[in-house]
């Protein structure tokens, strides 16, 4: 995930999604595909919404590219809808705010824990293992994998 | 010169399914079940005539899943330098050949959504495969199919009534066009795929760029390798001091094979980077659709069987 919103040139279409609160940097880039006249369309999620935003993104074309900024308890899954929709890397740019949670996958039951960005260490709310945080991480999981504490 | 693994098979039936191609059907001597291909797959055949040995790639016409035999469909070509040709007119049932195991240069991707073929003539040949692989693991896909008439349509009958809602023909003799504007309508997720002469492939893969395409999305095979733009002779020189004229008429590779110098390759098209040798010196001219973009502007490899040179003198490593 970038931290800045690049314009990617050659697309027929743009799509932004993003809350209200959401504009922080989706803003330059959507005025220059503006500047540009190029064609685009704004989805104004809410959390109510999300069911249309699938049957909206599921109706694009080939060409078109996706500009996501959305609070973080919300961007995973829209950025799962869209992969699963066919949206591939190339085609997408994401970005979150607000209060930055991840997911830790305990290493001996299995269980996804939730944890702040920046712990290093936690128990295990289902097997209660201390668990150290790696940074082995799991697209399929969306979570970082948690070994037993050494220490 | 090098053969890479082969396999030994007879030809066991051959059949003439349009005027200009016939189908060849391959069963392996040993009588052992052949190696299980991927949709999209080829083998090199080596044929042994007259004037020598000649290596001809063809893909894969059968369902992946069969191993009792291999088929191939050829078409004999109005420039033939041998290969077809012989295919056409030498080749009879019982004949022995070698041939590669199977190679994929063009497989299906695995995170498409939808898949598109786009085939002119006999470059359907990849895409029966591609549609019996995808049909089994119930995936979605659709065919865009030129050809010059109905007559000369390779597989129709067959295709028409195994993908008869998938399937689209364009016959020009009708004044039916295969046009690029149906790559806009292609919904998210989807992969296309061409196949057939260098212009055709040219042309929708430029459109698809234009629209906006992902790179990774659009896949491609040809037949034959991307035409220099200037054909010069040149000289290489191996890092032991041999030196070699490199004709205009002739490839690095073919001359270094006329020399006697082993240089292993597969498939002759700057496809698969077999070929793939070290340049010490000197400014080479790519052709080949291998190497990315960096490793080019580094001009430290050379696809020898398509690139040339760009300087009077390339200087090469042969270990």
């Amino acid at each position: 995930m970038s931290m800045d919103a690049v314009f990617i040139e050659g697309k027929r279409k743009y799509i932004f999604c993003s809350d209200e609160h959401g504009l922080r940097v989706l803003s330059s880039v959507f005025e220059n595909v503006k500047k540009e006249k190029l064609a685009y369309e704004w989805y104004h999620f809410s959390a109510e919404k999300r069911e249309c935003l699938e049957e909206f993104l599921s109706k694009q074309k080939m060409g078109t590219f996706l500009y996501v900024e959305l609070p973080y308890s919300e961007l995973h899954t829209v950025q799962m809808m869209a992969k699963r929709i066919g949206f591939s890397s190339d085609e997408t740019q994401y970005f979150g705010y607000g209060e930055k949670w991840i997911s830790i996958f305990c290493c001996r039951c299995h269980e996804l824990n939730r944890a702040e960005e920046q712990q290093t260490g936690l128990t295990c709310h289902q097997c209660e293992l201390k668990l150290e945080v790696s940074d082995h991480y799991s697209e399929l999981y969306h979570a970082f994998l948690g070994y037993p504490a050494t220490g | 010169m090098y053969i890479e693994p082969t396999l030994f098979v007879r030809v066991s039936s051959i059949e003439k399914i349009t005027k200009q191609v016939k189908k060849f059907t391959l069963f392996p001597e040993t009588g052992k079940e052949l190696p299980r291909f991927s949709g999209g797959a080829h083998i090199s055949t080596y044929l042994k005539i007259p004037s020598g040995l000649i290596v001809r790639q063809y893909s894969l016409v059968s369902h992946p899943d069969k191993r009792s035999n291999y088929e191939i469909a050829v078409r004999l070509s109005e420039n033939s330098k041998g290969g077809s040709l012989h295919w056409h007119q030498g080749m009879k049932v019982g004949d022995r050949l070698q041939i590669s195991y199977p190679k994929n240069h063009f497989s299906l991707s695995f995170k498409a959504r939808h898949h598109v073929f786009y085939a002119a003539g006999i470059g359907i040949t990849p895409f029966l495969s591609m549609m019996q692989d995808i049909s089994t693991n119930r995936q979605t896909f659709e065919l865009h199919y030129a050809s010059k008439s109905e007559e000369s349509c390779v597989f129709h009958s067959y295709i028409k009534k195994h993908y008869p809602n998938q399937s689209h023909f364009y016959f020009s003799d009708q004044h039916q066009r295969l046009q690029t504007t149906s790559l806009a309508n292609h919904p998210i997720g989807t992969h296309v795929y061409f196949c057939g002469p260098e212009g055709f492939i040219e042309q929708f893969r430029t459109a698809s760029i234009e629209l906006g395409y992902p790179i990774l999305s659009i896949h491609s095979e040809r037949f034959s390798p991307p035409k220099p733009i200037v054909l010069k002779a040149f000289q290489v020189k191996i890092h032991n001091g041999i030196t070699i004229n490199v004709s205009k008429t002739e490839t690095i590779l073919e001359a270094l094979h006329k020399h006697g110098i082993i240089a292993p390759y597969s498939c002759q098209i700057g496809r698969c980077g077999t070929c793939e040798l070290p340049v010490l010196k000197g400014r080479v001219d790519h052709y080949d659709s291998f190497l990315s973009d960096e490793q080019k502007e580094a001009n430290n490899c050379i696809i020898p069987c398509v690139s040339r040179a760009k300087s009077d003198k390339l200087v090469i490593e042969i270990k």
